[in-house]
């Protein structure tokens, strides 16, 4: 088995796992799809409990129990959770998406679907994996920041992806919405 | 310099010598333990490491030992000092491993980390000299199950 970067001598095992467990998931992914040795590497529970217990920290309590039984691989676990996520994000996203006339929404539908995320337990991540897409209608991505503001308490301060996304999508949002009763809203919050 | 300064020979597998001050060649926590055991004797053997190796590990130290360098010109000497080919970036992080400097470890896995980002297998593969020990089946099969990841 080829366990090297290279040709050369083979990077030692715990080097390796420290470089792929400082990989974001897609990046992660990508690079255990490069070789037997990658594979395996990439797949084991070192990693992926961290990725979990990182994403879902709100699950950390249950996970502690889980942690007791035999159970699945991190990894399964970690694409099971995420695929649990993406459905649930998307009776948000439809519902939203339903409500939704000539680009603005009522008070209360937008409410709703704000506390939807958090009767859902959507972290910070998820919200940044299924809400701020900028193929998502503008309101839909607001509804995820201002859950992530106000429900999740996230500073804006200290993550300048967060930052870069906030304020090009609040130009967005003050560009596309003259909708005084939804500025009303806002300042109420 | 003053006449207190003692310097350390070290001796690399291709059997050239570098002559370097103690107080720099301490920054490997394997030199600095053999310095405290009292182990070292004329030179230090390292085994594991090959001059060219060596070159660049000495210049990082030379650098991070100077005196009032300024933050600024440490971060574009670091930046320029990663910029180098993968088998060197290899080379370096076994060197750093066997000579325990933390610093260097952790700057040059970063890298990798960093020269990871974003790329395709087929990339990572094409950067790192990685073999494609997959059949096709088994890419395919891979592919599928990693899906999720970039919908």
């Amino acid at each position: 088995m080829d366990s090297s970067l290279s040709s050369q001598e083979s990077i030692p095992d715990d080097i390796a796992l420290k470089i792929a467990s400082s990989l974001q998931v897609g990046d992660l992914c990508s690079l255990g799809s490069c070789s037997r040795f990658w594979w395996e590497l990439c797949g084991s529970d070192y990693i992926w409990e961290s990725l979990c217990k990182k994403r879902w920290p709100a699950l950390a309590l249950k996970i502690e129990s889980y942690n007791n039984q035999p159970h699945e691989e991190w990894r399964v676990f970690y694409i099971r959770k995420h695929n649990e996520m993406a459905g649930k994000a998307k009776g948000v996203i439809d519902f939203v998406n339903r409500c939704l006339a000539f680009e603005s929404i009522e008070v209360g539908h937008y409410l709703k679907a704000v506390r939807d995320l958090d009767s859902i337990l959507f972290g910070f991540e998820d919200v940044y994996t299924f809400f701020l897409k900028s193929k998502h209608n503008v309101l839909l991505n607001l509804i995820g920041l201002h859950y992530c503001l106000i429900w999740l308490g996230l500073p804006v301060i200290k993550c300048p992806a967060f930052r870069y996304k906030f304020v090009s999508l609040l130009y967005c949002f003050c560009y596309k919405f003259v909708n005084t009763r939804f500025f009303f809203m806002l300042s109420v919050n | 310099m003053s006449s207190s300064t003692k310097f350390l020979t070290l001796k690399t597998c291709d059997d050239k010598k570098f002559v370097l001050d103690e107080a720099i060649a301490v920054r490997s926590q394997t030199i600095k333990n053999m310095v405290e055991d009292d182990c070292v004797s004329n030179v230090i053997p390292l085994p594991n490491v090959n001059s060219k190796t060596m070159t660049k590990v000495i210049e990082y130290w030379k650098k991070h030992s100077e005196e009032g360098v300024s933050k600024d010109v440490l971060m574009d000497f670091d930046k320029a000092f990663v910029k180098v080919h993968h088998s060197i970036l290899h080379a370096l992080i076994l060197a750093a491993n066997f000579l325990n400097d933390k610093e260097i470890l952790d700057m040059m896995c970063q890298e990798v980390a960093d020269r990871i980002k974003g790329k395709t297998p087929e990339e990572i593969r094409k950067e790192f000299d990685i073999k494609n020990d997959f059949t096709p089946e088994e890419e395919e099969e891979i592919r599928k199950e990693n899906a999720w990841a970039f919908e």
